[in-house]
Protein backbone atom coordinates (compact mmCIF):
# COMPACT_ATOMS: atom_id res chain seq x y z
CA UNK A 1 0.00 0.00 0.00
CA UNK A 2 1.39 2.91 -1.08
CA UNK A 3 1.27 6.65 0.54
CA UNK A 4 -1.54 7.75 -2.03
CA UNK A 5 -3.48 4.42 -0.56
CA UNK A 6 -2.73 5.10 3.00
CA UNK A 7 -4.29 8.98 2.63
CA UNK A 8 -7.40 7.96 0.66
CA UNK A 9 -8.39 5.13 2.69
CA UNK A 10 -7.88 7.82 6.00
CA UNK A 11 -10.19 10.43 3.88
CA UNK A 12 -12.24 8.60 2.19
CA UNK A 13 -15.41 7.93 2.13
CA UNK A 14 -18.80 7.77 3.18
CA UNK A 15 -18.50 10.24 6.06
CA UNK A 16 -16.31 12.37 3.94
CA UNK A 17 -13.95 15.23 5.49
CA UNK A 18 -15.27 18.47 5.55
CA UNK A 19 -11.79 20.10 5.65
CA UNK A 20 -11.11 18.64 1.96
CA UNK A 21 -10.80 20.65 -0.88
CA UNK A 22 -13.31 20.26 -4.00
CA UNK A 23 -10.27 19.48 -5.67
CA UNK A 24 -8.62 17.17 -3.06
CA UNK A 25 -12.42 15.03 -3.09
CA UNK A 26 -11.85 15.00 -7.18
CA UNK A 27 -8.62 13.45 -6.84
CA UNK A 28 -9.59 11.06 -4.28
CA UNK A 29 -12.48 9.76 -6.56
CA UNK A 30 -9.62 9.38 -9.34
CA UNK A 31 -8.02 7.27 -7.14
CA UNK A 32 -10.47 4.97 -6.05
CA UNK A 33 -11.88 4.27 -10.18
CA UNK A 34 -7.73 3.24 -10.30
CA UNK A 35 -6.50 1.11 -7.23
CA UNK A 36 -7.76 -2.21 -6.85
CA UNK A 37 -7.05 -2.16 -3.22
CA UNK A 38 -8.91 1.08 -2.03
CA UNK A 39 -12.19 0.32 -4.15
CA UNK A 40 -12.09 -2.85 -2.28
CA UNK A 41 -11.81 -1.18 1.13
CA UNK A 42 -14.72 1.01 -0.03
CA UNK A 43 -16.98 -1.79 -1.01
CA UNK A 44 -16.64 -3.47 2.18
CA UNK A 45 -17.09 -0.17 3.85
CA UNK A 46 -20.44 -0.13 2.10
CA UNK A 47 -21.13 -3.01 3.13
CA UNK A 48 -20.69 -2.56 6.62
CA UNK A 49 -22.73 0.66 6.55
CA UNK A 50 -25.24 -1.50 4.67
CA UNK A 51 -25.25 -4.13 7.56
CA UNK A 52 -25.53 -1.39 9.89
CA UNK A 53 -28.31 0.45 8.30
CA UNK A 54 -30.32 -2.80 8.03
CA UNK A 55 -30.30 -3.13 11.61
CA UNK A 56 -34.31 -3.69 12.89
CA UNK A 57 -35.81 -0.79 14.65
CA UNK A 58 -36.09 -1.81 18.13
CA UNK A 59 -39.72 -2.15 19.90
CA UNK A 60 -39.76 -0.48 22.98
CA UNK A 61 -41.42 -2.69 25.86
CA UNK A 62 -45.21 -1.84 25.90
CA UNK A 63 -45.86 -0.93 29.46
CA UNK A 64 -42.41 1.07 29.11
CA UNK A 65 -44.81 4.79 28.27
CA UNK A 66 -47.10 3.75 31.09
CA UNK A 67 -44.05 3.32 33.82
CA UNK A 68 -42.33 6.66 32.70
CA UNK A 69 -45.53 8.87 32.94
CA UNK A 70 -46.13 7.35 36.37
CA UNK A 71 -43.10 8.11 37.43
CA UNK A 72 -43.22 12.01 36.33
CA UNK A 73 -46.83 12.36 37.99
CA UNK A 74 -45.54 10.80 41.28
CA UNK A 75 -42.51 13.15 40.33
CA UNK A 76 -44.61 16.06 40.15
CA UNK A 77 -46.76 15.11 43.21
CA UNK A 78 -43.73 14.71 45.32
CA UNK A 79 -43.09 18.32 44.06
CA UNK A 80 -46.10 20.01 44.90
CA UNK A 81 -46.16 18.58 48.67
CA UNK A 82 -45.31 21.17 51.15
CA UNK A 83 -41.98 20.33 52.89
CA UNK A 84 -43.76 19.05 56.41
CA UNK A 85 -46.27 17.21 54.50
CA UNK A 86 -43.55 14.65 53.22
CA UNK A 87 -43.44 12.16 56.49
CA UNK A 88 -47.54 12.03 56.00
CA UNK A 89 -47.59 11.31 52.37
CA UNK A 90 -44.38 8.57 52.70
CA UNK A 91 -46.95 6.70 55.09
CA UNK A 92 -49.52 7.32 52.58
CA UNK A 93 -47.44 5.82 49.70
CA UNK A 94 -46.10 3.18 51.96
CA UNK A 95 -49.98 2.28 52.38
CA UNK A 96 -50.76 2.17 48.20
CA UNK A 97 -52.47 5.20 49.19
CA UNK A 98 -52.05 8.26 46.65
CA UNK A 99 -54.18 11.69 47.75
CA UNK A 100 -54.10 14.74 45.85
CA UNK A 101 -51.13 16.81 47.22
CA UNK A 102 -53.40 19.53 48.15
CA UNK A 103 -55.50 17.32 50.62
CA UNK A 104 -52.01 15.84 51.74
CA UNK A 105 -50.93 19.44 52.54
CA UNK A 106 -54.18 20.13 54.56
CA UNK A 107 -54.02 17.28 56.17
CA UNK A 108 -50.45 17.77 57.56
CA UNK A 109 -51.04 21.29 58.18
CA UNK A 110 -54.20 20.35 60.45
CA UNK A 111 -51.98 18.14 62.27
CA UNK A 112 -49.54 19.84 63.22
CA UNK A 113 -51.88 23.12 64.18
CA UNK A 114 -53.55 20.30 66.29
CA UNK A 115 -50.59 19.19 67.79
CA UNK A 116 -49.01 22.90 68.73
CA UNK A 117 -52.50 23.74 69.90
CA UNK A 118 -52.05 20.55 72.23
CA UNK A 119 -48.47 21.87 73.43
CA UNK A 120 -49.43 25.40 74.50
CA UNK A 121 -52.15 24.48 76.22
CA UNK A 122 -50.11 21.79 78.31
CA UNK A 123 -47.11 23.94 78.26
CA UNK A 124 -48.66 27.15 79.64
CA UNK A 125 -53.07 26.83 80.96
CA UNK A 126 -52.30 23.52 83.00
CA UNK A 127 -50.00 24.91 85.23
CA UNK A 128 -51.88 27.86 86.18
CA UNK A 129 -54.62 25.63 87.33
CA UNK A 130 -55.14 25.38 90.96
CA UNK A 131 -54.17 22.39 92.31
CA UNK A 132 -56.78 20.59 94.11
CA UNK A 133 -56.60 20.29 97.89
CA UNK A 134 -57.85 17.75 100.37
CA UNK A 135 -60.45 18.05 102.89
CA UNK A 136 -58.50 17.70 105.93
CA UNK A 137 -59.72 15.10 107.60
CA UNK A 138 -62.06 16.15 110.75
CA UNK A 139 -61.20 13.19 113.45
CA UNK A 140 -57.01 15.02 112.68
CA UNK A 141 -58.34 18.44 114.09
CA UNK A 142 -57.12 19.38 117.52
CA UNK A 143 -59.80 19.67 119.97
CA UNK A 144 -61.16 22.85 121.42
CA UNK A 145 -59.18 23.46 124.49
CA UNK A 146 -60.73 23.55 127.69
CA UNK A 147 -60.47 26.57 129.55
CA UNK A 148 -61.81 27.24 133.31
CA UNK A 149 -63.86 29.89 132.68
CA UNK A 150 -66.16 32.19 135.49
CA UNK A 151 -69.28 31.61 135.57
CA UNK A 152 -70.76 35.70 135.36
CA UNK A 153 -68.82 35.86 131.78
CA UNK A 154 -71.45 32.41 130.17
CA UNK A 155 -74.28 34.20 131.41
CA UNK A 156 -72.96 37.11 129.80
CA UNK A 157 -72.09 35.39 126.70
CA UNK A 158 -76.37 34.05 126.67
CA UNK A 159 -77.64 37.76 127.24
CA UNK A 160 -75.75 39.14 124.07
CA UNK A 161 -76.12 36.22 122.00
CA UNK A 162 -78.21 38.27 119.72
CA UNK A 163 -75.53 40.76 119.34
CA UNK A 164 -72.31 39.09 118.91
CA UNK A 165 -71.04 42.57 116.74
CA UNK A 166 -70.44 44.25 120.22
CA UNK A 167 -66.51 44.32 121.15
CA UNK A 168 -65.50 41.94 123.77
CA UNK A 169 -63.95 44.34 125.54
CA UNK A 170 -67.34 45.87 126.63
CA UNK A 171 -68.36 42.21 127.84
CA UNK A 172 -65.80 42.05 130.11
CA UNK A 173 -66.04 45.57 131.41
CA UNK A 174 -69.96 44.59 132.20
CA UNK A 175 -68.87 41.09 134.12
CA UNK A 176 -66.06 43.60 136.08
CA UNK B 1 -48.84 18.82 14.87
CA UNK B 2 -48.15 20.77 18.34
CA UNK B 3 -44.10 21.58 18.49
CA UNK B 4 -42.50 20.28 21.42
CA UNK B 5 -41.43 23.47 22.67
CA UNK B 6 -45.20 24.31 23.22
CA UNK B 7 -45.64 21.42 25.89
CA UNK B 8 -42.64 22.12 27.14
CA UNK B 9 -43.70 25.47 27.86
CA UNK B 10 -46.44 24.30 29.54
CA UNK B 11 -44.51 21.84 31.76
CA UNK B 12 -42.51 24.73 32.96
CA UNK B 13 -45.52 26.57 33.90
CA UNK B 14 -46.62 23.08 36.08
CA UNK B 15 -48.88 21.04 33.85
CA UNK B 16 -47.11 17.93 34.02
CA UNK B 17 -49.62 16.39 31.14
CA UNK B 18 -47.59 18.47 28.73
CA UNK B 19 -44.64 16.22 29.63
CA UNK B 20 -46.24 13.06 29.59
CA UNK B 21 -47.13 13.82 26.20
CA UNK B 22 -43.78 14.21 25.27
CA UNK B 23 -42.66 11.21 26.93
CA UNK B 24 -45.36 9.75 24.11
CA UNK B 25 -43.58 11.30 21.37
CA UNK B 26 -39.99 10.31 21.79
CA UNK B 27 -39.56 7.52 24.27
CA UNK B 28 -39.06 4.84 21.35
CA UNK B 29 -36.13 7.05 19.88
CA UNK B 30 -34.40 7.60 23.32
CA UNK B 31 -34.97 3.14 24.02
CA UNK B 32 -33.36 3.25 20.62
CA UNK B 33 -30.32 5.00 21.57
CA UNK B 34 -29.95 3.61 25.02
CA UNK B 35 -30.31 0.07 24.06
CA UNK B 36 -27.49 0.36 21.41
CA UNK B 37 -25.24 2.50 24.18
CA UNK B 38 -26.13 -0.25 26.86
CA UNK B 39 -27.05 -3.52 24.97
CA UNK B 40 -29.24 -4.52 27.20
CA UNK B 41 -33.04 -4.41 27.27
CA UNK B 42 -33.25 -4.46 30.81
CA UNK B 43 -30.81 -1.42 31.31
CA UNK B 44 -32.27 0.64 27.84
CA UNK B 45 -35.86 0.50 29.89
CA UNK B 46 -34.48 1.86 32.95
CA UNK B 47 -32.34 3.88 31.11
CA UNK B 48 -34.86 5.52 28.99
CA UNK B 49 -37.04 5.89 32.44
CA UNK B 50 -34.38 7.63 34.21
CA UNK B 51 -33.34 10.05 31.50
CA UNK B 52 -37.06 11.29 31.48
CA UNK B 53 -37.11 12.05 35.01
CA UNK B 54 -34.42 13.83 34.40
CA UNK B 55 -35.32 15.91 31.90
CA UNK B 56 -38.68 16.75 33.35
CA UNK B 57 -36.61 17.54 36.92
CA UNK B 58 -34.39 19.74 34.68
CA UNK B 59 -36.52 20.94 32.37
CA UNK B 60 -36.39 24.80 33.54
CA UNK B 61 -32.89 24.61 31.90
CA UNK B 62 -33.97 24.15 28.55
CA UNK B 63 -33.21 27.49 26.82
CA UNK B 64 -35.19 26.86 23.82
CA UNK B 65 -31.77 27.96 21.67
CA UNK B 66 -32.24 24.45 20.25
CA UNK B 67 -34.63 21.72 19.54
CA UNK B 68 -36.00 20.14 22.48
CA UNK B 69 -35.11 16.34 20.95
CA UNK B 70 -31.77 17.41 20.62
CA UNK B 71 -31.74 18.60 24.37
CA UNK B 72 -33.02 14.71 25.23
CA UNK B 73 -31.15 12.78 23.16
CA UNK B 74 -28.29 15.03 25.45
CA UNK B 75 -29.75 14.12 28.81
CA UNK B 76 -29.96 10.06 27.59
CA UNK B 77 -26.66 9.77 26.81
CA UNK B 78 -25.25 11.30 29.91
CA UNK B 79 -27.66 8.88 32.30
CA UNK B 80 -26.49 6.25 29.71
CA UNK B 81 -22.88 6.76 30.10
CA UNK B 82 -23.43 6.61 33.69
CA UNK B 83 -25.00 3.14 33.38
CA UNK B 84 -22.19 2.33 31.19
CA UNK B 85 -19.68 3.15 34.19
CA UNK B 86 -21.46 1.86 37.36
CA UNK B 87 -22.88 -1.42 35.45
CA UNK B 88 -21.62 -4.38 34.87
CA UNK B 89 -23.85 -4.76 31.86
CA UNK B 90 -21.95 -6.38 29.60
CA UNK B 91 -21.62 -9.31 31.47
CA UNK B 92 -25.32 -9.73 30.56
CA UNK B 93 -25.03 -8.42 27.04
CA UNK B 94 -25.27 -11.45 24.87
CA UNK B 95 -27.49 -13.25 26.60
CA UNK B 96 -30.50 -10.80 26.87
CA UNK B 97 -30.15 -9.04 23.29
CA UNK B 98 -29.61 -12.95 21.45
CA UNK B 99 -32.70 -13.38 23.82
CA UNK B 100 -34.45 -9.98 22.69
CA UNK B 101 -33.61 -9.96 18.45
CA UNK B 102 -34.94 -13.87 18.57
CA UNK B 103 -38.44 -12.59 19.90
CA UNK B 104 -38.49 -9.79 17.75
CA UNK B 105 -37.65 -11.58 14.95
CA UNK B 106 -40.10 -14.44 15.84
CA UNK B 107 -43.28 -11.95 15.66
CA UNK B 108 -42.33 -10.96 12.08
CA UNK B 109 -40.75 -14.05 10.51
CA UNK B 110 -42.79 -16.63 12.00
CA UNK B 111 -43.61 -17.87 8.48
CA UNK B 112 -40.05 -18.17 7.66
CA UNK B 113 -38.23 -20.07 10.56
CA UNK B 114 -35.14 -20.56 8.54
CA UNK B 115 -34.86 -16.60 8.36
CA UNK B 116 -35.07 -16.50 12.00
CA UNK B 117 -31.81 -17.77 12.88
CA UNK B 118 -29.23 -16.39 10.39
CA UNK B 119 -30.99 -13.00 10.58
CA UNK B 120 -30.42 -13.30 14.21
CA UNK B 121 -26.87 -14.66 14.34
CA UNK B 122 -26.23 -11.58 11.96
CA UNK B 123 -27.56 -9.45 14.25
CA UNK B 124 -25.89 -10.72 17.08
CA UNK B 125 -22.76 -10.08 15.37
CA UNK B 126 -22.85 -6.92 14.63
CA UNK B 127 -24.38 -6.10 18.38
CA UNK B 128 -21.74 -7.15 19.76
CA UNK B 129 -19.59 -5.50 16.82
CA UNK B 130 -21.13 -2.07 18.12
CA UNK B 131 -20.79 -3.11 22.00
CA UNK B 132 -16.70 -3.31 21.91
CA UNK B 133 -16.59 0.26 19.89
CA UNK B 134 -15.20 3.23 22.16
CA UNK B 135 -18.00 4.83 23.58
CA UNK B 136 -18.15 8.16 21.97
CA UNK B 137 -17.56 5.67 18.60
CA UNK B 138 -21.06 3.82 19.66
CA UNK B 139 -22.90 7.32 20.39
CA UNK B 140 -22.48 8.52 16.74
CA UNK B 141 -23.12 5.57 14.82
CA UNK B 142 -25.93 5.03 17.19
CA UNK B 143 -27.28 8.63 16.45
CA UNK B 144 -26.39 8.56 12.87
CA UNK B 145 -27.51 4.73 11.61
CA UNK B 146 -30.15 4.20 13.76
CA UNK B 147 -31.61 7.55 15.17
CA UNK B 148 -30.91 9.25 11.75
CA UNK B 149 -29.65 12.46 12.70
CA UNK B 150 -27.73 15.09 10.46
CA UNK B 151 -23.97 15.63 11.12
CA UNK B 152 -25.03 19.21 12.20
CA UNK B 153 -27.61 17.72 14.87
CA UNK B 154 -25.01 15.44 16.64
CA UNK B 155 -22.28 17.94 16.53
CA UNK B 156 -24.83 19.86 18.73
CA UNK B 157 -25.88 16.87 20.64
CA UNK B 158 -22.45 16.34 21.44
CA UNK B 159 -21.11 19.81 21.76
CA UNK B 160 -18.39 19.22 19.07
CA UNK B 161 -17.39 20.24 15.94
CA UNK B 162 -19.15 18.23 12.50
CA UNK B 163 -15.22 17.26 12.08
CA UNK B 164 -15.30 15.55 15.05
CA UNK B 165 -18.10 13.52 14.00
CA UNK B 166 -17.01 12.66 10.84
CA UNK B 167 -13.73 11.52 12.17
CA UNK B 168 -15.51 9.64 15.04
CA UNK B 169 -17.86 8.04 11.88
CA UNK B 170 -14.78 6.90 9.26
CA UNK B 171 -12.89 5.06 12.90
CA UNK B 172 -16.49 3.51 13.89
CA UNK B 173 -16.63 2.34 10.27
CA UNK B 174 -13.03 1.10 10.24
CA UNK B 175 -13.45 -0.61 13.45
CA UNK B 176 -16.84 -2.08 12.62
CA UNK B 177 -15.30 -3.95 9.23
CA UNK B 178 -12.31 -5.13 10.93
CA UNK B 179 -14.91 -6.79 13.37
CA UNK B 180 -17.09 -8.42 11.16
CA UNK B 181 -14.34 -8.87 8.94
CA UNK B 182 -12.86 -11.22 11.45
CA UNK B 183 -15.98 -12.44 13.68
CA UNK B 184 -13.76 -14.76 15.68
CA UNK B 185 -12.41 -11.38 17.25
CA UNK B 186 -15.80 -10.81 19.00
Amino acid sequence: MDLDCKRVIENLSLHSNPDLTHQERTELKKHLVECQTCQKEYEEMLHTVAILESLPDLDPPPDLVARTQAQITQEHRRHQLAFFANPLARILSFLKLGPHPTLVNCTAMLFYLMLTVFLVKLTFFDATEPTPVSTPNKSLQPRAQIVGVPLGSIKATVQRSGTEEEEPKEVSAKLE
Amino acid sequence: MIPDEVYVQKTIEGNVESFNELVQRHHARIYGLAYRMLINPEDAADATQEAFLEAYKSIKSFQFQSKFSTWLYRVAINTCQQYIRKSDSRARTLTAYTKSVEENDAQYDSDRPDRILVKSESDRMVQEAISQLPPKQRIVVSLFYMQHLKYHEIAEVLDCPEGTVASRLNAAIKNLKSKLKNPHHL
